[in-house]
């Protein structure tokens, strides 16, 4: 049996006001096996972003967490923040969307990798920086030593989010979370992106939760994926078999509405209405008011996670399968 | 076919504080009545450019645009350009930053005819109802606000006060790019829907190859401020001529299997538009680029039917096409890994 390195079980997140509850997160169910590239996707305000923040402690106030979050064997969630703060570089490293907010603009890209490789590796300055230029090379970067020198406004999107990716690769982490690392790039730059985690990856044996909106970038880059919706994972499964016969109406739905190279043009499904306000969920299945095979059951049940064969996880009362499903929702793939 | 807009050789510069900036170089097309024409590229390309440009909300320094035959002049005065904005109208990529927030639907979708027509009262109230209508809402949301709106339907409004003067063409600039994945479709649907029943042209303009692929007809690839290949999508998509457009195309992460671990990154960065190359400006990337390359910018030429390149060392149809053999086994092996 293949180790879990992250397991994140009935997480929830609350954001408390006075007029309102927000319920970012609801009860999130998903493990991470050492090695693999894990894709997390959902649209804004499903939750995935929230989550990610949560294997490492900083889910910013007043969010409320409850659940429970194992990272590497240690629980994350209400453990104290000095725990947390080893933890993080460490244990886990994360990517971010924008790498021109994640860097300081007032430091070098060098002085910052240095740094962060000197605290988080206990190594004094002279091999920090040689780690660091080294950590540069490995992410193809121009000229290491020269982007080593430079602020980070004097570098490119894509430079930015190689430089963050060698920081975050040169403290060792056991998990590397990239939260949309490559949807403010270029579609060339997003593809250069793409291959070079893919390659460090295979090359380190890494695990990565990868979280995304855009499926055909889980389908360039993971092994499996776990679809989120209304602050839950709805859907898990290897890539393949998902995308070949997705069993939640969700998924199918998301697969069919998206347009994709090389179909053509064809119309697009439809899904009706749109994302959930979290402030008050659907009762039931959050999905069921979008939902075109929803029953009666499904506005008061809500649906648990089951497991299915081929390490497949739904949570639906009327899964799909490739032969019964509705031809408007049938898979992609054949 | 007379073209309903035809662009003839359109440049903008910027002045800016490092030197000039070269938006847009030398670029001409046209729209044909029911057409939809996309036009793509990354980020600094200079598409929004050339859709501003058009609207006449930026100068252009040169080139001809004209519409219907007639020529908007530069020195036309207020008049001319009012009239000019009446035949084409714009949707933003941005529903949440292009409508005034503090301003109700019903003066959203109506200013443009209070503006041109100056309607008031009950005439003006019907059209608005009417155009909202067109894009799927109903009277009961006149007298809302923005906010109270999704992303999606925000979109919708935005489309209506664009179809508010009835125009002949549409400038579509990235419209479904700001939009939850889910909702994307209803908009893409809506436009399309719209187009068959209003006769309308479009100009597409996104970075998104996948949504052109669904909605255009005819494609014009933009690099660095210059149309490096046009013809209709469909045979542009399956055998390019010009190695940019190949890239792009072997850019696209996709979802169907024997494509997903497919990716062919062009290697380097967009050069910056201050400082462009002398020659082709997709020199310094291009795996194919020669001395030749480097001295001139290529021109745009005829290479089929329909169809033109501006590349001395265009690709054959073999080699352009995506699933040659060599191809095959490469998919193969990147999925067994």
């Amino acid at each position: 049996m293949s180790e879990i390195l992250l397991e994140i079980s009935d997480l929830r997140i609350e954001f408390r006001s006075l007029e309102q509850t927000v319920q970012a997160v609801r009860g999130c169910n998903l493990g991470v096996v050492k090695g693999e590239v894990m894709g997390l996707v959902g649209e804004s305000g499903s939750g995935k972003s929230m989550t990610a923040l949560a294997c490492l402690g900083l889910v910013p106030p007043p969010g409320h967490v409850t659940g429970s979050v194992r990272l590497d064997g240690r629980e994350v969630v209400g453990a104290p923040e000095a725990d947390n703060r080893r933890l993080r570089g460490s244990t886990a490293a994360m990517i971010f969307q924008n790498p021109g907010k994640a860097l300081n603009p007032f430091f070098t890209i060098g002085r910052q990798l240095t740094d962060a490789i000197a605290t988080v590796r206990g190594l004094e300055r002279g091999s920090a920086e040689r780690t660091a230029v080294d950590a540069l090379t490995e992410v193809r970067i121009g000229d290491p030593a020269l982007a080593m020198q430079k602020y980070p406004h004097q570098l490119s999107g894509g430079q930015l989010q190689r430089a963050m990716i060698a920081m975050a690769l040169s403290c060792q982490p056991k998990l590397v979370i990239a939260d949309e690392p490559t949807t403010a790039l270029d579609v060339t730059i997003q593809a250069q992106v793409i291959v070079l985690l893919r390659d460090l990856a295979r090359v380190h044996g890494l695990t990565v939760l990868f979280i995304t909106h855009d499926l055909g970038v889980v389908g360039s880059l993971c092994d499996r994926l776990a679809v989120m919706y209304a602050g839950r994972v709805v859907e898990s499964g290897p890539v393949d078999a998902l995308f070949a016969n997705p069993a939640h109406p969700y998924t199918a739905s998301l697969l069919r509405a998206v347009p994709m190279l090389g179909r053509g043009r064809m119309t697009l499904t439809q899904i009706p209405g749109t994302v959930p306000n979290m402030a008050a969920p659907p009762p039931g299945c959050a999905f069921h008011p979008r939902c075109p095979i929803a029953q009666p059951r499904c506005a008061s049940d809500d649906p648990a996670s089951r497991e299915t064969a081929g390490g497949r996880t739904v949570a639906c009362h009327f899964p799909l399968s490739g032969a019964t499903a509705p031809a408007a929702l049938r898979g992609v793939a054949s | 076919m007379t073209a309903l807009l035809s662009v003839e050789h359109l440049t903008k510069y910027f002045p800016s504080r490092h030197g000039v900036v070269r938006a847009v170089e030398d670029v001409s097309f046209a729209v044909a009545p029911g057409e939809t024409v996309a036009l793509v590229g990354e980020s600094g390309c200079g598409k929004t450019t050339v859709a501003l440009s058009l609207l006449r909300l930026i100068r252009p320094d040169g080139g001809r645009v004209s519409f219907e035959g007639a020529e908007l002049k530069g020195g036309g005065g207020d008049k001319a350009e009012k009239a000019w904005r009446q035949r084409l109208s714009i949707v933003f990529q941005n529903p949440y930053s292009s409508l005034d927030p503090r301003m109700r639907i019903r003066s959203i979708v109506g200013e443009p005819l209070i503006t041109a027509y100056g309607l008031r009262g009950q005439p003006l109230t019907e059209r608005v109802v009417k155009h909202l209508a067109e894009v799927g809402l109903g009277a009961e949301h006149l007298n809302r606000f923005p906010h109270e709106f999704s992303g999606g339907q925000r979109q919708r409004i935005a489309i209506a006060r664009a179809l508010a003067l009835e125009p002949k063409l549409l400038i579509l600039d990235e419209p479904t790019a700001a939009l939850d994945v889910s909702v994307q479709a209803q908009v893409l649907n809506l436009l399309q829907q719209l187009q068959r029943t209003l006769g309308l042209s479009y100009l597409f303009i996104s970075h998104n190859l996948a949504t052109v692929e669904n909605i255009a007809d005819r494609v014009l690839v933009m690099y660095l401020g210059r149309v490096v290949e046009e013809g209709p999508v469909e045979s542009v998509f399956a055998a390019p001529y010009h190695p940019y457009t190949r890239g792009l195309l072997d850019s696209v992460p996709s979802t169907d299997p024997g494509r997903r671990r497919h990716l062919k990154p062009v290697s380097g960065e967009i050069p910056s538009a201050l400082n462009p190359p002398t020659g082709c400006a997709f020199a310094p990337r291009c795996t194919r680029a020669s001395e030749d390359c480097r001295r001139a910018p290529p021109p745009l030429n005829a290479a089929a039917p329909g169809r033109s390149h501006a590349c001395l060392h265009p690709l054959a149809a073999a080699e352009g096409s995506r699933r040659s053999d060599a191809d095959r086994q490469t998919d193969r092996a990147g999925i067994e890994r």
